[in-house]
């Protein structure tokens, strides 16, 4: 296992720095450079040559390509971000504020999407062409169709405008600072349910179908065929015997979410005011501030790297027939 | 294949926008001789052909001189919805009602005819996406799949890397680097980001294919190695691909309108059904009949998307992510 460890590390660094040489190229591919920055998009240059000249001194444009990428590399690793263009502050405090505000979402969409999945899909193979099979069927492929800001869009319009049920911007409501710590999470939780709400239901409805197929490939293999004639419940046959073996290739499947769950992450947090890593990436780019931009790409590609990484071990702790591929 | 009803009726739609939305009537009688510009519109908005048939002139008329053309014909069979979508009108914001269908936005344009003219774009958009992306990552993924060596290792590494990025972080870091957003830039740039997941199945069949036994009589009998690879084993491989690639296809779609949301995806007049989102969020308090019909037309797509790739992966390998059945 250790070894195995060592060799899915290994391999990772090269990609860790694969990371690190594309964020740094498309920075450097973009038309105009930071000491442009304040121009905007396409416009003509209006500082003196030698302001441009100070500011391409300033940010290290005069100096080679490569001689840049190594200086950003060697920052990077004493975790230094540089600073924001926007305001100012460090690079690395804006991302650690935002950090685990997204992480919370993630990882709130992640629990609540498996709580509601392994349920579902296990009833569905259980029973199987039964009443709640079919109509679980139907209602998930029609839910997984649903873009996730098209769920947005609606669930704010409906439930936050019309019906007024739920409020569907930012994190906190006016006065918020004024309420016991029981009204804060209360607060805090009311404005988290809408977004969470469009991060877990595509995921509810791809891993329920995951779950189903999986239980019932499992449930047709001799093993269950023992434990059922060794007289135990249907019930203990499934959870005990079967679901172990289904949940591996779960697993597996969660890493791989990762990406997809930071990127949608930019809209949907833009959508509902929710102050994590996607709204400050969206909202670093329209400012142009190259720094906070490159800071988050590296920080969110590695976390997912990270995750990957994560899932591939807990895969090869769960099967051991991995660890000698 | 009621998925593929609905992608034949929307590929209608699109194509035949200029007679459903247009100001251009079908068929009119203007000063005793029969025109039909609603059609010729149509032939002339075939992709490719406005550069051969040059600019626009119905009626044979500059193009302002048309509506007081029109008022003055006979025998006038005006389009479904008789406005274009680019037109601006003081009846701003105004919910569904019997001259406009589903409305005006905030510009007093009429819904419908962007819903109409905005299915083109969209399409154009994920299929010119799916183009670059399916080229691109089926050439590198044969190659890397069938050269193997230092060519698979260096691709795989680029494929790990990109897979790290998350969509949206990493089509944003680059679509702040075009100063003109257009249709074909949007398109590019969702392709060049969005061709890993082909590449990578590319590869997968390119080994499982080059030591079967037709790869064998091929070297057998021969052939140079492109030929190999083109000819003989890649037609063999397409099967998951193509399967892939429909629901790329969708995704880019999703990508599209999810930019054109956030502002960096088709510039402003043209009607996009992500700038519809957009309006319609924008003024959700005042309009809300805004946010239906983009989210319905979106929903559709997706849905006709993943009806036609499911059947397709049925077809190709029924148990890779098996229907719920």
């Amino acid at each position: 296992m250790i070894r195995y460890a060592a060799r899915r590390l290994a391999l990772a660094i090269p990609t860790l720095l694969g990371i690190t040489l594309v964020t740094f190229a498309v920075i450097r591919l973009a038309p105009g450079d930071p000491a442009m920055a304040g121009e905007g998009r396409g416009g003509t240059l209006t500082l003196s040559p030698e302001t441009y000249a100070r500011l391409s001194a300033a940010y290290g444009l005069d100096r080679p390509a490569w001689r840049q990428y190594v200086a950003w590399l060697w920052d990077l690793l004493r975790m230094d971000f540089g600073r924001s263009f926007h305001d100012g502050r460090p690079v690395a405090d804006k991302i650690a504020e935002r950090l685990p505000v997204t992480l919370l979402l993630a990882g709130g969409a992640t629990f609540l999407s498996l709580s509601f999945s392994i349920p579902i899909g296990l009833l569905s193979a259980a029973r199987r062409g039964g009443v709640f099979d079919r109509l679980a069927g139907i209602v998930l492929y029609a839910l997984y169709s649903v873009p996730r800001y098209v769920m947005a869009m609606v669930l704010i319009c409906l439930v936050g405008v019309e019906w007024g049920w739920l409020p569907f911007y930012g994190s906190t409501s006016e006065g918020f600072a004024d309420l016991p710590w029981l009204g804060k999470t209360g607060d805090l939780l009311r404005h988290f349910t809408l977004i969470v709400v469009c991060f877990t239901y595509p995921l509810v409805a791809y891993q329920a179908r995951f779950v189903r197929a999986n239980l019932l490939e499992v449930m047709g293999q001799d093993f269950i065929r023992t434990a059922r004639g060794k007289g135990l419940r249907e019930w203990t046959v499934i959870t005990r015997h079967a679901m172990p073996n289904t949940l591996i290739p779960l697993i597996t499947m969660l890493g791989l979410l990762l990406p997809s769950l930071l990127g949608g992450s930019v809209i949907l947090e833009t959508m509902f005011g929710w102050p994590g890593l996607g709204q400050l990436m969206f909202a670093a780019t329209l400012q142009r501030d190259y720094p906070t931009v490159m800071g988050l790409t590296v920080v969110t590609a590695s976390l997912v790297l990270l995750g990957t990484l994560l899932t591939d071990l807990a895969y090869a702790a769960a099967d051991p027939r991995v660890r000698y591929e | 294949m009621a998925g593929a009803g609905v992608l034949l009726f929307l590929l209608v739609v699109a194509f035949l926008r200029p007679v459903l939305a247009s100001r251009l009537p079908v068929v009119c009688r203007y000063q005793g001789r029969w025109h039909f510009p609603g059609l010729v519109e149509t032939i002339r908005t075939l992709p490719l052909v406005s550069y051969v048939v040059g600019p626009s002139r119905p009626l044979g008329l500059p193009s302002f001189d048309v509506r007081a053309a029109v008022a003055e014909s006979s025998s006038v069979i005006p389009a479904l919805i008789p406005y274009d979508p680019l037109e601006y009108s003081s009846d701003v914001l105004r919910p569904a009602s019997r001259s406009h269908w589903l409305g005006t936005d905030e510009l007093g344009r009429d819904v419908a005819a962007r819903l109409v003219h905005g299915t083109a774009v969209s399409l154009r958009v994920g299929f010119g996406a799916m183009g670059i992306a399916a080229i691109i990552g089926v050439l590198l993924g044969a190659c890397a799949g069938y050269v193997g060596g230092w060519v698979d290792a260096v691709i795989s590494r680029v494929i790990e890397v990109f897979l790290c990025f998350p969509t949206f972080f990493l089509v944003l870091a680059l679509a702040v680097w075009i100063e003109e957003p257009g249709v074909g830039q949007v398109a590019i740039l969702i392709g060049l980001t969005g061709w890993t997941p082909i590449a990578r199945l590319t590869r997968g069949e390119m080994i499982r294919l080059r030591d079967s036994g037709l790869a064998l009589a091929s070297r057998a009998m021969g052939a140079t190695r492109r030929r190999i690879i083109f000819r003989h084993l890649l037609p063999n491989a397409m099967a998951p691909v193509i399967v892939t690639i429909t629901f790329g296809i969708a995704h880019a779609v999703l990508v599209e309108a999810g930019l054109s949301w956030l502002g960096f995806g088709v510039p402003a007049p043209n009607p996009s059904w992500g700038v519809m989102l957009r309006s319609a969020y924008d003024h959700m308090l005042t309009a809300p009949h805004l946010v239906y019909p983009p989210c319905v037309a979106l929903f559709v797509t997706v849905l006709a998307y993943n009806w036609i790739g499911d059947a397709l992966r049925d077809a190709a390998d029924p148990r890779a992510n098996p229907a719920w059945a």
